[in-house]
């Protein structure tokens, strides 16, 4: 008994030491400088319920978080189902597609973005080439830019987590469903669905906390009408210099994200064995 | 055919053709012109070893694969162009297939609520078929708690439970033990004398086919060879695979002409009516008897003997360089049991031996 106490600690010191380190050690400095200014005090909440620039761009933030989540969800899983269901080998080569995406910078990502959607970009050159528009309109620093290339490069993990759980659904129910009435409609509405909602939320709420705290996207594609909660605490720890006020929205995004997780552990459908 | 269901659950059985199937992917034949008539309400296996065509010909009923050619009835009627939704039939998967995210009750009750029956009602009639196979207590449970028997008792009760007019089961018993196989079989047998739905049964074991089936069809290289009762299917053989396949044995090489057969290598020699080619012959272990012989006797040499049991099988070698039989004795008969190397006279009624054309 002792000996596994001795193996479980010794497994996980490295992580934990890691965690203690770079995370949790900082965080308490996060928290000390939200409180002690140098003593204790409680402006710095104060200042954050009477903002109303810091209320704005909470609320613009977790809209925007939403809104990514579901659009991911909703694009992601046609493309997650289609990947479950095709042949072995195009399959192997539409995951390599998907995720060629994933693994190039998210800087990358968001700069190729700003070459199609500039003024001189791909997009206003088609629109005028093709006569829908006579000038070149104004698509980067919007709201549709952060939103796109949000989407474009979270939605390849709601991709992924929907599709490994569509691929352990056995087919066989499907067939079963068939034989006792069910349309094809039916099936997937009665069967497949309720089976690959543990990965639908899976990816939801990955795609939701990642979208909470997305930082260089927003700042190059959003423009100033589009600043959300990790651009305030740049601002405020780059350009007031008010660093407690900085630690006590940083404090708001963790908490937020945890909430998240939790509500989303507990909503979440859990896996079940194939029966 | 309408029989009274107990626990009010009955199907009227339907008729089944197969006229003239055919599948091939490619130059591959998987069935080739099948022919069936199946009788409402009788209880056909289609018996065979694995790419024999079997499944294919279940799957082509199913409507999960698309005949190449021919046409396929229930009653009166072609199903061939309907989907699967359309085709009115039960069937029984050997892994279950149950939906792990709903319970058992939900499951049997899937049919009914696909069909838009008021919820009481399908619940009402779920609990039924689970009364059928004795799981009316377990219809909250979720199908992860079950055993694999439990599993596949509610995968049965559920493929029953629309009171379908054809009950098709693939290699239901597959998954599992041979002592539950045994009691499953039994089960499926009594379930179908009393929900009286035509079934068709597809399965490996031989043992299987004989136990349950009104009728065999027996299936190689994705075509019928013998179509048969189980006691004539046993007794009478068409040809050298049936021969092989169902039951043990001995299958000797033989030569007839002028009314007498000789099994080669042996020296034996019976009487046989005239009829047409025979290539060799078929002994069951059990029509070889010792001492007290039939018409035909021959002398032999114990090589090995096996206990089974109930019984137990001996290798004999006959005469000095012949080919090798095994026969069964019951234990606790008035012979005593024999022994490595010991001399024996082995003897069979020629009117048992079947003459195989290959």
């Amino acid at each position: 008994m002792s000996r596994k106490v001795a193996r479980t600690i010794l497994l996980l010191a490295p992580g934990l030491i890691l965690i203690g380190f770079l995370f949790l050690f900082p965080l308490f400095g996060v928290l000390k400088l939200s409180l002690f200014n140098p003593g204790f005090t409680t402006a710095s909440f104060e200042k954050l319920v009477a903002s109303p620039v810091a209320l704005l761009v909470m609320e613009r933030t977790f809209i925007l978080a939403l809104t990514v989540t579901v659009l991911s969800v909703v694009t992601g899983y046609p493309i997650a189902y289609y990947l479950a269901t095709s042949s072995p080998r195009w399959r192997t080569i539409l995951v390599y597609l998907i995720l060629l995406p994933f693994w190039t910078s998210i800087l990358i990502r968001t700069y190729t973005w700003m070459v199609v959607l500039g003024r001189e970009g791909l997009v206003n050159s088609v629109l005028q080439w093709t006569g829908l528009i006579d000038g070149p309109t104004q698509l980067l620093f919007t709201g549709l830019a952060v939103h796109l290339a949000m989407v474009q490069i979270l939605m390849p993990i709601v991709i992924i987590t929907c599709y490994s759980t569509m691929i352990e659904i056995d087919e066989g129910l499907i067939r079963a469903a068939r034989t006792l009435g069910a349309t094809p409609g039916q099936a997937f509405a009665k069967v497949f669905l309720p089976l690959s909602l543990p990965g639908v939320a899976t990816g939801a709420a990955m795609c939701f906390i990642l979208s909470l705290g997305f930082y260089i996207t927003p700042a190059l594609l959003g423009g100033r009408r589009n600043v959300m909660l990790s651009n305030l605490i740049d601002f405020e720890v780059h350009q007031t210099l008010n660093w407690s006020f900085a630690s006590v929205l940083a404090l708001v995004l963790l908490a937020a994200t945890l909430v998240a997780l939790g509500l989303f552990r507990l909503v979440a459908p859990r896996r079940r064995d194939q029966g | 055919m309408q029989q009274a269901g107990v626990a009010g659950i009955a199907a009227r059985g339907a008729p089944v053709s197969f006229r003239g199937v055919r599948k091939t992917y490619g130059a591959a034949v998987a069935l080739n012109d099948f022919n069936l008539e199946i009788a409402a309400g009788e209880f056909l296996t289609l018996l065979g070893p694995s790419g024999s065509g079997k499944t294919t010909a279940l799957n082509v009923l199913a409507g999960f694969i698309d005949p190449s050619g021919g046409d396929i009835a229930i009653g009166a009627t072609s199903i061939a162009r309907l989907p699967t939704e359309k085709r009115n039939i039960g069937m029984v998967f050997q892994n279950y297939s149950l939906f792990p995210h709903l319970s058992v009750i939900d499951n049997v009750a899937f049919p009914l609520r696909i069909r838009k029956m008021p919820k009481a009602q399908a619940l009402q009639k779920a609990h039924d078929a689970l009364r059928l196979v004795r799981l009316d207590d377990f219809a909250g449970r979720m199908p992860h708690q079950l055993s694999g028997g439990q599993r596949q008792r509610v995968a049965f009760a559920r493929a029953i439970v629309f009171e379908p007019s054809v009950l098709l089961m693939d290699e239901p018993l597959g998954a599992l033990d041979l002592k539950l196989r045994e009691a499953m079989q039994l089960e499926i047998k009594q379930f179908h004398r009393q929900i009286g739905c035509t079934v068709l049964y597809v399965t490996h074991d031989q043992g299987e086919a004989l136990t349950m089936s009104d009728r065999i069809v027996v299936m190689n290289h994705g075509a019928i060879v013998q179509v048969d009762a189980p006691q004539a299917m046993y007794d009478r053989p068409s040809c050298r695979f049936v021969a092989e396949f169902v039951g043990l044995n001995n299958i000797l090489p033989a030569t007839a002409g002028a009314g007498v057969v000789t099994v080669g290598g042996t020296g034996i020699t019976f009487a046989a009516p005239p009829g047409g080619r025979v290539a060799s012959v078929a002994l069951r272990p059990e029509v070889l008897r010792r001492a007290q012989g039939g018409d035909v006797s021959f002398a032999a040499t114990v090589v090995d003997g096996v206990f089974f049991g109930d019984v137990v099988r001996y290798t004999a070698r006959i005469g000095a360089e012949g080919p090798s039989v095994t026969f069964a004795e019951h234990r606790g008969g008035a012979l005593a049991p024999l022994e490595p190397g010991a001399a024996v006279t082995l003897g069979f009624s020629a009117d048992k031996a079947v003459l195989l054309p290959d």
